[in-house]
């Protein structure tokens, strides 16, 4: 009863168990924190627009991000990653994503931030229906945490359009 | 002479309903994991609930040896999840994130394109040749949380199976002479 198989047996099944009790908690803890980012959105400039030869248009733009996502740390944040998608219907699409920007903010200090940039993902369609087309601009960030559930959400902004022709 | 009497006079005195008792018991043990294993698929609906990272291309947010835990749902494929897909012709799951998605309108049936957090290049390179999109059916779930570190025991059995077997050989023997 007290050989060291046993106890060695006792101390393992405990110490996991409580290792994943501290886990659960951690987790279940983040679910506790107010949060309340922001962001805005502005496009500098369409730099170009055109069809590509294989049929498909494709847009190149810069983009003005200013956003604080300071609140979604928490004490079991190990980052958070944000990416800046196009969102738009076509005939034959319901609904496509194209993602245009992310970064990953490795902690508080870096939540708070304004950059200029052109999309580092290329903006292509299935087919030709941008011309004119009208898409909203959302910002999504994904916590992921030290440990346990991860968590997501975004900002829309509507009301983005691209001009109505090739340029 | 006396070390091989000894020996065979233990063997002997292991008793035929012991052996059965504690085989059942074993057994047991590993039923009762099966059967856990089994609900854990049924209830994320996914073939596979639990994966290891194997790669750095989800740096920093996922480092090789952490163990995902996945879910699949009805629910649409939107930008941003992170998802476990599985390409033709190759067995070993992939964790990338989603960064584009065309959903057609009338059937829901979706093209989807992911990258890897840490990869320049999104995952054409990755899928099967003449492939540019994935599709509902290549993916196995969405990864709902994570823990870190777990799974090295998974990575060190794969790559030294050597250690595999000293494991089960130990605990063979340890279930053998045990005398409860």
């Amino acid at each position: 009863m007290h050989s060291f198989g046993y106890r060695a047996n006792a101390l393992l099944t405990f110490s996991v168990t409580a290792l994943a009790f501290i886990c659960a908690i951690a987790s279940l803890s983040d679910n506790f924190s107010n949060q309340n980012p922001s962001a805005e959105i502005q496009i500098l400039n369409i730099n170009r627009f055109k069809k590509q030869s294989y049929e498909n248009d494709e847009v190149s733009l810069t983009l003005d991000i200013s956003a604080d996502l300071e609140s979604l740390f928490t004490w079991n944040t190990k980052q958070v990653f944000a990416f800046v998608a196009a969102e738009y219907e076509t005939p034959k699409n319901s609904l496509n994503q194209v993602s245009l920007w992310d970064a990953i903010i490795p902690d508080k200090e870096h939540a708070k931030f304004r950059i200029q940039t052109s999309n580092k993902y290329r903006f292509i369609d299935q087919g030709h229906n941008l011309r004119g087309k009208e898409f909203n601009l959302t910002l999504h960030w994904h916590v992921m945490p030290k440990t346990g559930k991860m968590f997501a959400d975004k900002i829309v902004m509507p009301g983005y359009s691209l001009p109505d022709a090739y340029k | 002479m006396g070390l091989v009497g000894e020996t065979v006079d233990s063997i002997k005195s292991i008793q035929i309903r012991q052996l059965l008792t504690q085989a059942i018991s074993l057994g047991m043990i590993v039923t009762s994991a099966l059967i856990i294993w089994k609900a854990l698929i049924c209830v994320t609906g996914s073939d596979s609930p639990v994966v290891v990272v194997l790669s750095e291309s989800m740096e920093p947010g996922f480092q090789r040896g952490d163990i995902l835990f996945l879910h699949m749902s009805k629910d649409p494929i939107r930008a941003g999840e992170i998802v476990v897909f599985n390409i033709d012709g190759r067995d070993i799951p992939i964790v990338h994130r989603v960064i584009m998605v065309h959903e057609r309108e009338n059937t829901g049936e979706v093209d989807v394109l992911t990258k890897g957090d840490n990869n320049p290049e999104d995952d054409r390179l990755l899928y099967a040749k003449g492939q540019l999109w994935l599709n509902r059916h290549h993916i196995m779930g969405r990864a709902v949380g994570f823990l870190s570190y777990v799974g090295w025991v998974t990575i060190i059995m794969t790559e030294k199976p050597i250690i595999k077997y000293i494991l089960i050989g130990t605990l063979g023997l340890l279930v053998i002479s045990s005398k409860d």
